[in-house]
């Protein structure tokens, strides 16, 4: 299951989907909002997506990394306004053995924060900032 | 016409999140011209190419990739997903 959405996420929901008789082992990755950026303190994170080609974008990833072998995927990403401790994200794997999910799990997320049409605006006290462009 | 998307920073500057785009209006039909034409609109986005990335029809492709009639045209600037 891969949905980029407004909508809360449900941890609970995606465990749920990736959990089968034959997993020997469950790991999950949250995205969490947090209180700060550097040094700079962040009141709130207004995420932005191409929603189409993120959700796309999130399968083919999932595709690459699972190669073919025993891993099911799940993965929620939220959009919108997010407040500090919110879940933007979660990758909820399975697999028979904890080797591939932690494995696959980490390469995900990784590949996710390079390719996957999705940014965040820091608002914080002093302003707000697009991150990663330039200055 | 193409379609063509703005998100982000790259929104804000231009003042909109999508417009059409005659493809007669670039020197050539492809995604190089269109930013150049991008630039000398919206002169905030000049020297900003090394931040950008392009899409057509949802995949990424590169700066010499050919733009026709219905193409969707995604500007995409850094992504910060997570």
């Amino acid at each position: 299951m891969f949905r980029v959405s407004k909508e809360k996420i449900d941890t609970a929901a995606l465990r749920a989907m990736v959990s089968r008789d034959e997993a020997g082992a469950i790991v999950i990755f949250e995205g969490v909002v947090r209180n700060h950026s550097g040094d700079l303190e962040v009141s709130f994170l207004e995420y932005e997506a191409y929603e189409e080609m993120a959700l796309k974008k999130l399968k083919e990833v999932a595709i690459e990394i699972v190669d073919g072998r025993d891993i099911h995927v799940a993965i929620h990403h939220r959009f919108g306004r997010l407040e500090i401790g919110d879940i933007a994200v979660t990758i909820a794997v399975s697999s028979p053995h904890r080797k591939d999910a932690f494995h696959a799990c980490s390469g995900i997320i990784d590949r996710l924060k390079e390719e996957v049409p999705i940014w965040k605006k820091e608002v914080g006290v002093d302003g707000s900032e697009w991150i990663g462009w330039g200055p | 016409m193409i379609d063509v998307k703005c998100f982000a920073i790259v929104a804000e500057i231009i003042g909109k999140d999508s417009f059409e785009l005659d493809l007669e209006v670039l020197e050539s039909p492809t995604i190089a011209s269109l930013w150049t034409y991008l630039e000398r609109v919206y002169p905030a986005l000049e020297g900003k190419k090394k931040y950008i990335r392009f899409s057509k029809n949802l995949s990424f492709v590169p700066l010499d990739e050919c733009l026709h009639k219905g193409d969707e045209i995604g500007i995409i600037p850094p992504v910060a997903g997570g």
